[in-house]
């Protein structure tokens, strides 16, 4: 059992609906394989640091998930790779039980002000 | 005759100890304008904490949220 904190980006092409979509079709896929989804965090469109196939804005998502085997992460990765709505993703391994970072985002926004 | 002020690491100041690559406002004080990490020699930070800089700075530039090389884009 291990804990994965996965960001993604989701082609800012589309409207709301078409990307609540997409979001919503990710998660179903870790749940259906009985892995959970902890915390789901929709961070909004943001500008890019650099042109992700042709597109200079992104649509970024937050997962903290729990797979309950390793070898799902392959398998994830390698659904993420044939999603061609995805423009780029990261998987990163967490120690422990994550922590909601929603307290760093709200200081973050109080100093952009 | 010239005295060197002694640098502190900075996260070692603020009681930092571990760096998240998703907080770029922290990373951007480490990258110069062109986008290039700042060595250790320049910024003061500590060995321990570098190499965890460098690492979430390398993440965050993985997912566009910091770039690989700063150019003007129009």
């Amino acid at each position: 059992m291990n804990y994965y904190e996965i960001l993604y980006i989701v082609n800012p092409k589309h409207g709301k609906e078409k990307i609540s979509e997409i979001i919503h079709d990710i998660n179903k896929h870790i749940e259906a394989k009985k892995h959970s989804v902890l915390d789901h965090n929709f961070w909004g469109k943001k500008q890019l640091a650099y042109n992700i196939n042709k597109e200079k804005y992104g649509n970024y998502v937050l997962l903290h998930t729990e797979f309950n085997d390793s070898n799902f992460v392959n398998d994830f990765k390698a659904f993420l790779n044939l999603n061609s709505e995805v423009l780029k993703y990261l998987i990163i391994k967490l120690d422990g039980k994550p922590i909601p970072k929603e307290k760093i985002e709200e200081s973050k926004e109080k100093e952009d002000k | 005759m010239l005295s060197s002020r002694k640098k502190s690491c900075y996260f070692k100041r603020n009681k930092i100890h571990e760096i998240d690559y998703k907080d770029t406002r922290l990373l951007n004080k480490f990258i110069n304008d062109q986008g290039k990490i700042v060595p250790r020699r320049v910024t003061g930070t500590s060995a321990k904490m570098h190499r965890k800089l460098v690492t979430a700075i390398k993440r965050a530039r993985n997912v566009a949220l910091l770039p690989f090389a700063a150019i003007d884009r129009d």
